[in-house]
């Protein structure tokens, strides 16, 4: 597949979106008070910076897109047997769109993620202290140094 | 080929052994150059505050470099291989992705053939390696908390512990309850501002750089002040050959700029600290017109020897919100109740455990997302069973929710098991690659199911409602060692001790290519602390040494 001039290499063309949005509405539904990928953009903004992450996947997905396409009804039905038949595309496909449904702030929202946060520090040892008291109590459990000569 | 002057002690590779050997020998008036075949990580690099981290994670700031594949790293052939090496070429090697797990070994990993019956014993005890374990404590600011019934008395820790959070709770009740061994983990990760370093702030992203910088890494503890206090350090400088003079002694090197340009650089003495594959792999490139078998390798056993600790893991899934992506990671608690051998198990010696969380919802989506739960009408499994609602199902009930209880397993010497120059592949600038042939050994497989076992009841205990068990996991070649290992005599060693070459009496070896068994621990504070008793000793019988002119 070419890559059309003043168009980014990793951004997918107009057909492959389309394809893209009908293979997620297989894969990321609205379910379970969640967004849907196509609903958070993932075939949009999200997958474009997904493959700028990992365009080493880049040629899976694009060779699933143009392989279902052509599929008009039954696209889950082909989505399995696509999956069966290239393993390793398909779980690359998987991570591009789970990678880029949970860059949305709408996901990890739903999902209660704030992504990797910075948070002060805390004491924590007066939790456990009481615990910890009865590990010192069954005293040490490490073997010592043997003395010079020894045998096993 | 350029000839700079003379230096009087040459180190190959800017990693953490590389760090604390130039630190203290520029100290005591040597004068030092290090090269490095990486370049400086700047901290702004890292990911770990921005939303494209668990992506970048599995590639850029992977630590397999067979996946980075970055020019700096050299490609390793795995084809023979149940474990995948992983490292990090730069100044800090690989403490810019450890998890800077901060343990000791414990005084039976040092007489293992006296007290078990296998393998060997070292030429040191814990009680020599002690003081080192403790000095370096203070140079890397390790935080946690003294009184460990796992060790002999010694030294609290220098700074006070990370906060367990609520997963170390949960799992410490677990043990509580069965009455077994953990302890608040120690981590080489500040607490509180040490040294020019600030805080963590638990973002959990340890494992692909800190973006805080308060994670104990080479490049943070003892680069600046080393540079600052006169050594040289080269970078993009890969080493293709120790060079050895008429008289037997090493008297530099030759590396390759990013030019590709050879230059020498001439040394009195020679420290490789390249780690224990980059090590053997040097050593086997070296001296091939004068020796059969590469250099310092009369006892045939450069590159023997590896071994790598498979790596095994539960994870647990509970019903509660246990902030599970939260750091450090960095590690929790740990546990050492199952380390020591117990023969009625039916293996020999044992591992560390230790509780890390689980990420973001990647992470957990890879432990637990992937499992096909339906199958189709031919009884195959379903490949969209993890898809639809149960994409968001599954992450609904992991995510947040689960964390992982990892087994460090001992990994005894074997000589099958090694690093060979592979005659195929090569690196950017044509040098062989290394290979790794190495095979795991019927007592690990016997003590990882047993201690998936244990770990499974240290779950339940906790009050999990599910758990998964990782048998092995192949990305897990954290720690590279035995490929030269030490002891006293030549015929059944490389080195001694303290790291010098029994057969050229200027070359030493500083890191964990030494070890002579792995013990289950995470080894870098044992290789530090090796490291600093080695220089320490190399300084004091400075007027005895035999140098190259």
């Amino acid at each position: 597949m070419t890559t059309p001039i003043g168009m980014s290499p990793t951004a997918l063309n107009t057909a492959q979106r389309e394809t893209l949005v009908r293979v997620l509405d297989v894969l990321i539904p609205a379910a379970a008070g969640m967004p849907s990928g196509a609903e958070v953009g993932v075939a949009d903004r999200w997958i474009d910076e997904a493959l700028r992450l990992r365009p080493d996947l880049r040629d899976d997905l694009l060779h699933a897109l143009e392989t279902l396409e052509p599929i008009d009804a039954g696209l889950e039905d082909a989505l399995r047997a696509y999956a069966k038949q290239h393993p390793e595309a398909f779980v690359a496909v998987g991570v591009l769109v789970s990678g880029a449904y949970y860059m949305d702030d709408r996901a990890r929202l739903a999902l209660g993620y704030p992504g990797q946060e910075d948070r002060r520090l805390v004491d924590d040892t007066g939790d456990y202290l009481d615990m910890l008291e009865r590990v010192v109590e069954r005293g040490p459990i490490f073997r010592p140094t043997p003395a010079e000569g020894a045998e096993a | 080929m350029a000839q700079p002057d003379r230096v009087e002690v040459l180190i190959v590779g800017a990693g953490p052994t590389g760090a604390i050997a130039a630190s203290e020998l520029i100290a005591a008036g040597f004068s030092v150059t290090c090269l490095e075949q990486g370049d400086w990580t700047h901290r702004a690099a890292f990911k770990g505050a921005t939303k494209d981290w668990e992506l970048s994670a599995q590639r850029d700031w992977h630590p397999n470099p067979n996946v980075r594949g970055r020019a700096a790293d050299y490609p390793i052939d795995v084809t023979e291989s149940d474990v995948n090496p992983l490292m990090y070429a730069g100044v800090g090697g690989a403490t810019i992705l450890y998890g800077a797990h901060w343990v000791r070994a414990l005084p039976s990993d040092f007489r293992v053939r006296t007290l078990d019956g296998v393998a060997d014993d070292w030429p040191l005890t814990y009680e020599d390696l002690q003081p080192f374990y403790e000095d370096i404590d203070q140079q890397m600011g390790t935080a946690g908390l003294g009184d460990d019934p796992t060790y002999p008395d010694g030294e609290a820790p220098p700074l006070p512990p990370l906060p367990i959070g609520k997963i170390g709770l949960r799992a410490a009740q677990g043990m509580d309850q069965l009455g077994w061994h953990w302890w608040p983990a120690p981590n080489a990760i500040a607490s509180k501002a040490y040294r020019g370093r600030e805080a963590c702030v638990r973002r959990g992203t340890c494992q692909t750089g800190c973006p805080e910088g308060a994670k104990g890494s080479a490049d943070l503890t003892h680069w600046p002040e080393a540079i600052r206090a006169g050594v040289r350090l080269i970078t993009g400088a890969r080493v293709a050959e120790i060079t050895v003079n008429a008289q037997g002694l090493a008297d530099g090197a030759v590396y390759i700029d990013r030019d590709g340009v050879r230059h020498h650089v001439a040394a009195s003495t020679v420290i490789v600290a390249a780690n224990g594959v980059g090590t053997p792999r040097l050593l086997l490139m070296s001296g091939r017109d004068s020796f059969d078998h590469g250099l310092a390798n009369s006892s045939g056993l450069v590159g023997r020897r590896l071994m790598m600790h498979p790596y095994a893991a539960v994870n647990g899934v509970y019903e509660e919100d246990l902030e599970s992506w939260l750091g450090p990671a960095g590690q929790s608690i740990v546990s050492h109740e199952f380390y020591e051998t117990d023969l009625s198990r039916g293996f020999v010696r044992g591992a560390k455990w230790q509780v890390m969380p689980a990420g973001g919802p990647l992470g957990n989506r890879s432990g637990y997302g992937g499992h096909a739960e339906h199958g189709d009408a031919d009884g195959e499994p379903d490949p969209l069973a993890a898809w639809g609602p149960s994409f968001h199902e599954a992450a609904r009930r992991t995510f947040g929710r689960s964390f992982e209880w990892g087994i460090i397993a001992e990994d005894l010497p074997d000589e099958a098991n090694r690093v060979v120059l592979s005659d195929s592949l090569v690196d950017s600038d044509g040098l062989p690659a290394p290979k790794i042939i190495y095979k795991t050994s019927e007592n690990t497989r016997r003590l990882l199911d047993f201690h998936l076992a244990r770990a499974r009841e240290a779950h339940l205990a906790a009050g999990a409602i599910e758990t998964y068990d990782t048998p092995l996991m192949r990305d897990c070649g954290w720690h590279l060692l035995g490929t030269t290992r030490m002891g006293d005599d030549p015929e059944t060693s490389v080195v001694d001790q303290y790291g010098r070459s029994h057969d050229i009496a200027n070359l030493y070896i500083y890191d964990g290519s030494t070890f002579v068994t792995s013990t289950g621990q995470n080894p870098t504070a044992t290789i530090a602390a090796l490291t600093l008793r080695a220089v320490r000793h190399l300084i004091a019988g400075r007027r005895d040494q035999e140098v190259a002119s």
